[in-house]
C-alpha cells in the first residue's frame, strides 16, 4: 500500500491504535508529514516509541526548523530520532534548537567516546588573540556537554549501553566538565605555580554512578605550601573554585548545567571552600562526625592536580576504615538510619524513589554500613561504587548470594526509572510522575507493553517490597555463615567480624549472642534449618528493642524446650506475626517469656489482634469448669484452671505490650479472669466435694472487687455462707473450701500462682475466714471501723452464689454508703489515719516520690479520694455506688464541683500510675511499685510506651502525681464537711 | 564537629592553657566549678566529664547520681586574673545524664527549653541586667555590720576613688572575657556600685551574670576587699537589685516597638508585660529567692513590692522607659523586682514563660500606675486593683505552689527541690530571735 492511499481516517485509527491521547492534533501532523515520510514505515516505528503524541509534535517542530536534507531517509538517524523524541522533550527541543550538530550525531551509526577531548576543544583558544569571555567559555563548555549528553542517552535509549555504563559515562563527562571549566578558571585567575588544585569527587559522581541530572558533590583540595604562601594561596585557589562554581552553574544564555555542591567539606556552609590537605587531616583527626566518614567512602579525584588528588584520598582512608570503632558509631548510625525513613514527607512516600524503605538512599546506606563495619580488617570491600561494592560484600561472604541478587535488581531498576523520569524534562526529581501519561510513558520505557503504567507501578511495589523484606535480614542473615561450624567452599566472614557486626547493631554482649546463635543453628536436625531460616529476621527485630540480648537469650530457652515440637516449628515458620510479636515480647517481657515456655500453645493467640482481645467471661468460666471436671479431683481441675488462666495472662499481656487493648481494658481482663477462675472452681468444688446443703459466696474486694486488678495484685475476698441445717458442719465445710480454694491456687504448678487473700475480714486474721451472713451482720453492727466501711465501698459478688452475694452487699449497704456520710469524728478518724498511714507504710531509702502506689498522688492518693467521696455522699448520689475508681471519678465533678480538668488529671495520674506498675511487673517480672530513674528498665518502659526520651517519663510521672496530690488534699484534709 | 570547637582546641595550643575551668551553676544559683587538662576536652566535647550529681544542690538523687558536664564551645574564655602564662580558660556546661539525655535538674536547660518555647513562636529573648552590689572593706566576722568601703552616694565621685578603682579593674576584666559593659556608677547607698551589661540574648546574658559575679568577686580580693550581692545588707539603706531590661525579637525586628502606640509599645510589648503582672506573685520565689530578698522588697524607694506597672514611674513592678525617638530596636521594658542574688537562667526562664503566656492568652494590660505606690494607702491601692507582691519568703512559696506555670517552666525535679529547699530556708529563719526582738521586747516585757 502506497502512503498517499492512507486516509485521515485510517492514520486516525492507527493512531487510537498507539494510544495517542490527543488525537486531533496528531493526526494533523501525519498528515502534514506525508511529503517526508513513508507514513506506513513511520506508523510501523512510532509503534516502538513511548509517546506518539509527544514524538509527532517533536517531529513537526524538527521539520519547521531545520533543514533536513536526507535525514529522515536514513532509517538509522529516524530511528534515532523517533526513540528519543519519545522519552526526553529536553533533548529533543536541545536538536530542534541545535539542528546542525545534533544531526550530525543522529546520524552517526558508530558514536565515538571522548568527553576530554571534546570539552577542552569548546573552551580551547584558537589563537593567541582569542580573548574569550568568561561567558564566552562558559557557553561554548555547556553546550558542548550536552551535546556530549545527547551521545550518552542515545546509546542509553537504544539499548546499546547497560546501566553502568551510562552512569559512567555520565560522571566522566562531569569530570571531563569540571576540568575544562578549570581549565577556564584557572586562565582567568592565573594563580601562581605553588597553587594546585585538586577537585575531589564525592557522592554519586565519587562512585561513578552519576544520574542525568543530578547535583555533583564536590571537595576542593589543594597542596600544602610552606605557612607564609598559605594565605596567599588559599586566596586564589579559592577564586578559582568560586569560578568553576559560576563557569558551570551561574546563570547565562546556556542554561547551567548542575549545582556544584560543596556542602560535604567541614563546618558545610559556614566552612572554607577550600583547604589544604594538611587541613582537612586535622579536621577529620578532631572533629568529624560519623556521616563525614561514611562520606568520604565515595572520594575520588576527579579534576586537577593529580598527585594533590591522590594524596587527600589516601590520607583520608584511615579515617574511614576506624570510623566502627568509635564510640558514638552505633547510635549514629541508628539515628542516621532513623532519619533516612522518617525524613519523607507521608504525601511522598509511595512515589518518592530515593527515600523510604527500600528506596535508593536506603540500599546505598545499607551497603555503605556494611562496608564501613567489615572494611577495616578487609581491604577487598572498599570500593566506592554501589554496584562493586555490592559485589565483593558478596564475593568474600558479607551479603547473602540471593539478598546481593535482588538488591541488585532492585537497585539496577530503581535507578533506570530514576534515570528516565529525569530525562523527559532533565529536571533533579526523584518523584514518580503523577500523570497515568506521563506513567505510561515511562512503563513502555521500562519495557512494559499493554498497560504499561499499571505494570509499571505494579513492579515497582514488587521491587521495594522484596528490598524491604531482605533489608530487615540484609544484615544479619552472614552471621550465621559466620556461626557456622559446616565446612564448604562458601567465603564465609569471620567470627571476629561477626561479633563487630553485632555491636554495631546494638548487642551489649555480642560474644554470648554468637553463642546463642550457634547453639540455634548447628546441626542438621529440623529445628536447626529452620531457626537458620528464620533468625536473620528474628535478630532484625530484637535489635529495634532497647534489650535484643535478653530476647535472644530467652529465645535460645524457648526453642529448647519447645524445638522439637513439630507445631512450634510450623508456626515459625510460616506465622510472621507471631514470629514478630514473640521477637519483640521475649525482649521486652521475661514474665511472658517463662509462660510462654510453659504454655507454648498459647503462643497461637499472638497470629491477630483479633486474637488478643480478652476472652468473654462467661466463655472462660465453660472452658475452665469442663476441663475441671474432666480431670481426677479438684487439686488437679483447678491445676487444670490455673492453665487456662495462664493462656489468658499471656493474651492479655501481649496485648497490654503491643498496645491492642487500654490498661482499663487490661486491668478489668485481669480481675474477670480471676473471677472466672473462682467461679469454675467453686463449681468444681461443688462436684468434687458435695457437702450439706449450704450455698457459698465469694465477695471480691480491694483492687479485685474494684474490677482493677494488676498482674501482681492478690485476690482481696471474703466468704459468706448460708445454710439450712446444723450450722457446725455447714461451717466446717466452708472453711474447708476457702482454705482448698487458697491452698491449690497457691501450689507450685504450670499456671502462676493466685494469691487469695482473706485478710481484709472482720477481725483480720484471728477470725474465722468465713461466716455466715447474720454473723457478719452481728459483727458489722457491733464492731465495725471506719477502715472497715472504707474497704467494704470495694464490696462485689464475684463467684459462688449470686442471691447470696447480693444478700450480703445490701446487708453492708448502710455501712458503706452511710445516710448523713461520715460523722465528725470518723471523719477526723479517716484523715488521721490516711496520714498516718503516709508516714508508716511507705518503704524506708526510697523518694516517696517514685512510689506509683503510695507516694504522693500515687494510685493510693487517687483511690482514697474516691472512697472519701463516695462515703460521704454516695447515700445521695447513687451514681457514686460503684467499685470501679474511674467511675467514680468521673462523677466528682457533678457531686462536690471538682473542675473538669482536675478529673482528667486524677484520671491521668491514677492510669499512668497503673500502666507503668503493669510494665513493670512484665518487664522486671517481680512485683515493684518504684519508677526507677535510670535503668535499663526504665528504658524497655519507655519503648513500651513509646517515649523515646526516658526522662520524659519521670518529668511527666512527677508532674501527674503533683496534681493530683493537690486534689487529693484539697479533698480529703481541706474539704470542710458537716 | 563545628568551627567553634576547632577553634577552642587551637586557643589552647596557642596560648599555652594549662587548665580548662568546666563552669555550671546549681538549682539555687551558685557556680560550680570542675578544672580538666587541655588533654581531657575533646573527651569532654564528646562524651562530657563525669561527675558526682548527689553532690550538687538540686541535681540528683543519691543513688544514681552519675551525670556528665559537657562543654558549650561557645562560652569559651580565658580568665584574665590567671595571667598570661599557664593561663586558664573557662566554659559553661550543659549537664547530661549517662544516656545523653539533657538533665531535667540543669538551670542552663530549664533556660534553654523557655528559650526554645519562645523560638517556636518566633521570638527571641533579650535582656539587659544593671547589677548592683556593695564592696566592703572585709568580710566581717559573724555578728559584726560589714563596713562600706565608702560613704557616698548616686553618681558621686568619691574622693578615696577606690570604688572608681575598682569599676575601671572590674569592666578592663569584664571586657577582656568579652562581656561589653553599657554603664557603671556609684549606686545611693554607701559602697554600693552599679554595673550595667550591653543587652545579649538571655543565655548569654545568664552566663555572662554567672562570669560577672565571679569577677567582681576576684577583682574586689586583689584589691583587698569584699564584695557581695546580698540583696539586703542593711536596714537603713537600699538593697541590691538586678533592673532588668527586656525584649522579644522577631529575626531583625523589635516585636515590642509599634510606632505611633502609646509609649510605641506594641501589642506584644503590652501583652508580654500583662503576663509577667498576671503571673507575677507565682514566680516572685524564683526572682527573690533568699529570705534576705523580702527586705529588700519591703524597703520601699526603688524596690516595688506591688504587681503593677507605669511610664517611668520607679515605684512600679514593671517599667516601660521613654522612647528614644528612632530608636525602635531599644524598645523594652524593665522588671525591677529582681535581686542580684537570683539564678539568672531560673529567672530568665519564668520571666519569659509568663511574658509569652501573656501573648498566647491575649491578656489585657492592666491600667497605668501613675502615682508612686508607696505613698497610697492600702484602701486606694485596693480600690485601683492593685495587689501587693508576696511579702515574704513563705508568701512567695505558697503561691509558688499553686503556679503550673512555674513547674512546667522550672520542670518538675527543679520545681519539686526548689520548693523544698526553699521552705527549710523559711523554716530555719523563722525560729531565730533577731536583734530587733531584742532591742524591743528585752527591756519592756
Amino acid at each position: 500500500m502506497n502512503s498517499e492511499s492512507l486516509s485521515v481516517q485510517v492514520l486516525r485509527s492507527h493512531l487510537v491504535a498507539l494510544g495517542s491521547a490527543n488525537l486531533d492534533e496528531s493526526v494533523e501532523i501525519l498528515d502534514k508529514l506525508r511529503d517526508i515520510f513513508d507514513l506506513e514505515e513511520l506508523i510501523a516505528e512510532l509503534s516502538l516509541t513511548a509517546d506518539v503524541d509527544l514524538v509527532l509534535q517533536q517531529t513537526a517542530q524538527l521539520v519547521a526548523n531545520a533543514t533536513l536534507g536526507d535525514f529522515f531517509q536514513l532509517p538509522g538517524a529516524r530511528h534515532r530520532w523517533l526513540q528519543l523524541a519519545g522519552v526526553s522533550k529536553a533533548l529533543s527541543v536541545f536538536c530542534i534548537q541545535n539542528p546542525i550538530e545534533s544531526m550530525e550525531i543522529l546520524r552517526t551509526e558508530e558514536i565515538t567516546w571522548n568527553f576530554g577531548q571534546a570539552l577542552s576543544a569548546a573552551i580551547a583558544l584558537n589563537s593567541q588573540s582569542d580573548a574569550q569571555s568568561l561567558s564566552d567559555a562558559s557557553n561554548r563548555l555547556r553546550k558542548q556537554y550536552r551535546i556530549e549528553l545527547l551521545k550518552i542517552a542515545l546509546a542509553d535509549l537504544l539499548g546499546e549501553a547497560s546501566f553502568e555504563t551510562t552512569a559512567l559515562r555520565l560522571s566522566d563527562l562531569a569530570d571531563a566538565t569540571l576540568e575544562a571549566a578549570l581549565v577556564v578558571a584557572v586562565r582567568e585567575v592565573q594563580p601562581s605555580a605553588d597553587c594546585s588544585l585538586s577537585l575531589i569527587a564525592m557522592g554519586k559522581t565519587g562512585g561513578r554512578e552519576l544520574n542525568y541530572i543530578s547535583d555533583v558533590d564536590v571537595l576542593f583540595v589543594v597542596d600544602d605550601v610552606a605557612e607564609e604562601h598559605l594565605s596567599r594561596v588559599l586566596r586564589e585557589s579559592t577564586l578559582i573554585a568560586q569560578m568553576v562554581m559560576h563557569i558551570v552553574s551561574s546563570p547565562q544564555m546556556e542554561l547551567p548545567l548542575w549545582q556544584i555542591d560543596a556542602n560535604l567539606r567541614p563546618e558545610g556552609k559556614d566552612g572554607a571552600l577550600v583547604r589544604t590537605v594538611s587541613s582537612y587531616k586535622n579536621y577529620y583527626e578532631r572533629w568529624a562526625e560519623t556521616w563525614e566518614y561514611q562520606s568520604l567512602l565515595k572520594a575520588r579525584p576527579m579534576a586537577g592536580d593529580r598527585h594533590v588528588g591522590e594524596s587527600f584520598v589516601a590520607m583520608v582512608q584511615p579515617f574511614i576504615w576506624r570510623a566502627a570503632e568509635r564510640e558514638n558509631f552505633v547510635s549514629d548510625v541508628q539515628s542516621m538510619r532513623k532519619r533516612v525513613i522518617e525524613n519523607i514527607p507521608a504525601m511522598h512516600t509511595e512515589r518518592e524513589l530515593k527515600l523510604g524503605v527500600g528506596g535508593l538512599r536506603d540500599i546505598e546506606f545499607a551497603i555503605q554500613l556494611l562496608q564501613l563495619v567489615h572494611g577495616k580488617t578487609d581491604e577487598a570491600i572498599r570500593s566506592s561504587n554501589t554496584l562493586v561494592a555490592l559485589d565483593c560484600l558478596t564475593r568474600w561472604g558479607y551479603v547473602g548470594r540471593e539478598d546481593a541478587e535482588t538488591l541488585r535488581a532492585t537497585y539496577i531498576f530503581e535507578r533506570q526509572l530514576e534515570h528516565r523520569i529525569q530525562m523527559f524534562e532533565m529536571q533533579r526529581t526523584h518523584l514518580l510522575p503523577e500523570s497515568q501519561a506521563d506513567l505510561r510513558r515511562l512503563g513502555r520505557l521500562l519495557g512494559f507493553k499493554a498497560e504499561a503504567a499499571d505494570g509499571l507501578l505494579k513492579s515497582l511495589h514488587q521491587y521495594r517490597y522484596e528490598a524491604r523484606r531482605l533489608h530487615e535480614k540484609l544484615f544479619y542473615k552472614p552471621l550465621l555463615q559466620a556461626v557456622a561450624r559446616a565446612d564448604s567452599d562458601v567465603v564465609r566472614m569471620s567470627l571476629d567480624a561477626a561479633i563487630t557486626r553485632l555491636a554495631a547493631l546494638g548487642f551489649q554482649d555480642p560474644e554470648a549472642a554468637i553463642r546463642h546463635i550457634q547453639f540455634l543453628t548447628s546441626g542438621v536436625s529440623r529445628r536447626a534449618i529452620i531457626q537458620r531460616n528464620l533468625l536473620p529476621v528474628v535478630l532484625a527485630w530484637m535489635a529495634d528493642t532497647p534489650n535484643p540480648d535478653g530476647g535472644l537469650l530467652r529465645f535460645r530457652n524457648l526453642s529448647e524446650s519447645m524445638g522439637e515440637t513439630p507445631w512450634y516449628l510450623r508456626l515459625l515458620r510460616d506465622e510472621s506475626l507471631v514470629l514478630q510479636r514473640l521477637a519483640r515480647l521475649l525482649c521486652v517481657s521475661p514474665f511472658i517469656a517463662s509462660m510462654l515456655e510453659r504454655t507454648p500453645e498459647a503462643m497461637s493467640v499472638l497470629g491477630s489482634d483479633d486474637q488478643l482481645f480478652p476472652r468473654e467471661k462467661s466463655a472462660l468460666i465453660l472452658e475452665m469448669q469442663q476441663t475441671a471436671l474432666r480431670q481426677r479431683d479438684f487439686a488437679a481441675g483447678v491445676e487444670a484452671i490455673r492453665r487456662i488462666r495462664q493462656r489468658e495472662l499471656i493474651r492479655i499481656a501481649t496485648a497490654d505490650v503491643f498496645q491492642v487493648i487500654t490498661t482499663e481494658i487490661v486491668l478489668q481482663a485481669l480481675s474477670e479472669l480471676t473471677d472466672a477462675a473462682l467461679e469454675s472452681a467453686y463449681q468444681s468444688y461443688l462436684e468434687f466435694h458435695p457437702g450439706p446443703n449450704v450455698e457459698i459466696s465469694i465477695i471480691g474486694l480491694g483492687r479485685y472487687g474494684g474490677s482493677e486488678m494488676a498482674y501482681s495484685s492478690d485476690a482481696d475476698v471474703m466468704i459468706v455462707f448460708e445454710g439450712t441445717g446444723e450450722v457446725e458442719s455447714e461451717s466446717a465445710y466452708a472453711f474447708d473450701f476457702a482454705s482448698t480454694l487458697q491452698r491449690t491456687f497457691a501450689t507450685p504448678a504450670v499456671g502462676p500462682t493466685l494469691k487469695i487473700d482473706f485478710d481484709l475480714r472482720p477481725e483480720g486474721k484471728n477470725g474465722p475466714i468465713a461466716r455466715t451472713l447474720s454473723s457478719y451482720r452481728e459483727y458489722y453492727e457491733k464492731w465495725s471501723l471506719t477502715w472497715e466501711s472504707q474497704a467494704l465501698l470495694r464490696a462485689r459478688c464475684v463467684a459462688g452464689n449470686s442471691i447470696l452475694g447480693q444478700d450480703f452487699l445490701n446487708l453492708i449497704a448502710p455501712l458503706r454508703f452511710p445516710e448523713h456520710g461520715l460523722s465528725e469524728i470518723e471523719l477526723r478518724d479517716i484523715r488521721t489515719m490516711k496520714a498516718r498511714v503516709e508516714s508508716e507504710r511507705l518503704p524506708r531509702g526510697i523518694d516517696p516520690k517514685f512510689h506509683l502506689k503510695l507516694g504522693p498522688g500515687g494510685l493510693s492518693d487517687i483511690e482514697w479520694l474516691v472512697q472519701f467521696v463516695q462515703l460521704n455522699f454516695a447515700h445521695d448520689f447513687p451514681d457514686l455506688k460503684s467499685t470501679s475508681t474511674i467511675t467514680v471519678l468521673e462523677q466528682l465533678t457533678k457531686v462536690i464541683g471538682l473542675s473538669e480538668s482536675d478529673v482528667v488529671d486524677c484520671k491521668r495520674a491514677w492510669l499512668l500510675a497503673a500502666t507503668i506498675r503493669n510494665y513493670l511487673y512484665l518487664v522486671d517480672s517481680k512485683d515493684s511499685d518504684v519508677l526507677p530513674s535510670q535503668s535499663l528498665t526504665l528504658k524497655i518502659i519507655a519503648y513500651l510506651l513509646h517515649e523515646e526520651n526516658s526522662a520524659n517519663i519521670l518529668e511527666q510521672w512527677m508532674r501527674l502525681s503533683r496534681r493530683a496530690r493537690k486534689i487529693f488534699t484539697q479533698v480529703v484534709y481541706e474539704m470542710p464537711l458537716t | 564537629m563545628d568551627k567553634q570547637t576547632e577553634f577552642v582546641l587551637r586557643t589552647i595550643e596557642e596560648r599555652d592553657i594549662r587548665f580548662i575551668r568546666l563552669w555550671f551553676t546549681d538549682v539555687l544559683g551558685t557556680l560550680k566549678s570542675v578544672a580538666i587538662a587541655p588533654a581531657e576536652l575533646e573527651g569532654a566535647f564528646e562524651e562530657g566529664i563525669g561527675f558526682d550529681g548527689s553532690a550538687i544542690e538540686g541535681f540528683a538523687r543519691v543513688h544514681e547520681s552519675d551525670m556528665l558536664a559537657k562543654p558549650d564551645p561557645s562560652t569559651f574564655q580565658v580568665l584574665p586574673w590567671r595571667g598570661d602564662t599557664n593561663s586558664v580558660a573557662r566554659m559553661f556546661c550543659d549537664i547530661h545524664m549517662p544516656d545523653g539525655s539533657n538533665s531535667y535538674a540543669d538551670p542552663r536547660f530549664v533556660l534553654k527549653r523557655a528559650l526554645s518555647k519562645a523560638a517556636d513562636l518566633g521570638f527571641t529573648f533579650y535582656t539587659h541586667p544593671e547589677i548592683e552590689f556593695f564592696l566592703f572593706k572585709e568580710l566581717p566576722p559573724s555578728g559584726v555590720a560589714p563596713e562600706p568601703i565608702d560613704s557616698v552616694g548616686y553618681f558621686d565621685h568619691s574622693p578615696s576613688g577606690k570604688g572608681h578603682d575598682f569599676r575601671r579593674s572590674a569592666i578592663t576584666m569584664l571586657e577582656a572575657m568579652g562581656i561589653s559593659v553599657e554603664f557603671s556608677h556609684h549606686e545611693g547607698a554607701p559602697g554600693q556600685q552599679e554595673i550595667d551589661l550591653r543587652y545579649a540574648d538571655a543565655l548569654t546574658t545568664a552566663d555572662n551574670i554567672m562570669t560577672f559575679r565571679t569577677v567582681v568577686k576576684e577583682v574586689a580580693l586583689q584589691q583587698g576587699l569584699y564584695a557581695s550581692f546580698m540583696p539586703k545588707p542593711f536596714t537603713q539603706y537600699p538593697g541590691s537589685g538586678m533592673h532588668t531590661h527586656m525584649s522579644l525579637f522577631e529575626g531583625d525586628k523589635n516585636a515590642f516597638y509599634e510606632p505611633g502606640a502609646a509609649f510605641q509599645l506594641s501589642k506584644v510589648g503590652k501583652a508580654f508585660v500583662a503576663g509577667i503582672l498576671h503571673h507575677a506573685p507565682e514566680i516572685t520565689a524564683v526572682l527573690n529567692q533568699w529570705v534576705n530578698s523580702y527586705k529588700r522588697l519591703a524597703g520601699g524607694g526603688e524596690a516595688p513590692a506591688h504587681v503593677c506597672w507605669g511610664h517611668n514611674n520607679r515605684s512600679a513592678l514593671i517599667r516601660v522607659p521613654m522612647y528614644k525617638p528612632g530608636k525602635g530596636n531599644s524598645s523594652r521594658i524593665e522588671i525591677r523586682s529582681l535581686d542580684s542574688a537570683t539564678n539568672p537562667y531560673l529567672a530568665f526562664a519564668v520571666l519569659l514563660s509568663a511574658g509569652l503566656k501573656g501573648i498566647e492568652n491575649d491578656y489585657p494590660l492592666p491600667a497605668e500606675a501613675e502615682d508612686n505606690v508607696w505613698s497610697l494607702t492600702d484602701i486606694e491601692r485596693t480600690a485601683l486593683g492593685i495587689r501587693p507582691l508576696p511579702t515574704s519568703l513563705s508568701s512567695a512559696i505558697s503561691a509558688m505552689e499553686e503556679s503550673e506555670l512555674v513547674a512546667e517552666t522550672l520542670g518538675e525535679h527543679v520545681f519539686d527541690f526548689f520548693l523544698r529547699n526553699k521552705r527549710a530556708e523559711w523554716d530555719e529563719y523563722r525560729k531565730q530571735v533577731t536583734p530587733l526582738e531584742l532591742a524591743k521586747h528585752l527591756p519592756i516585757l
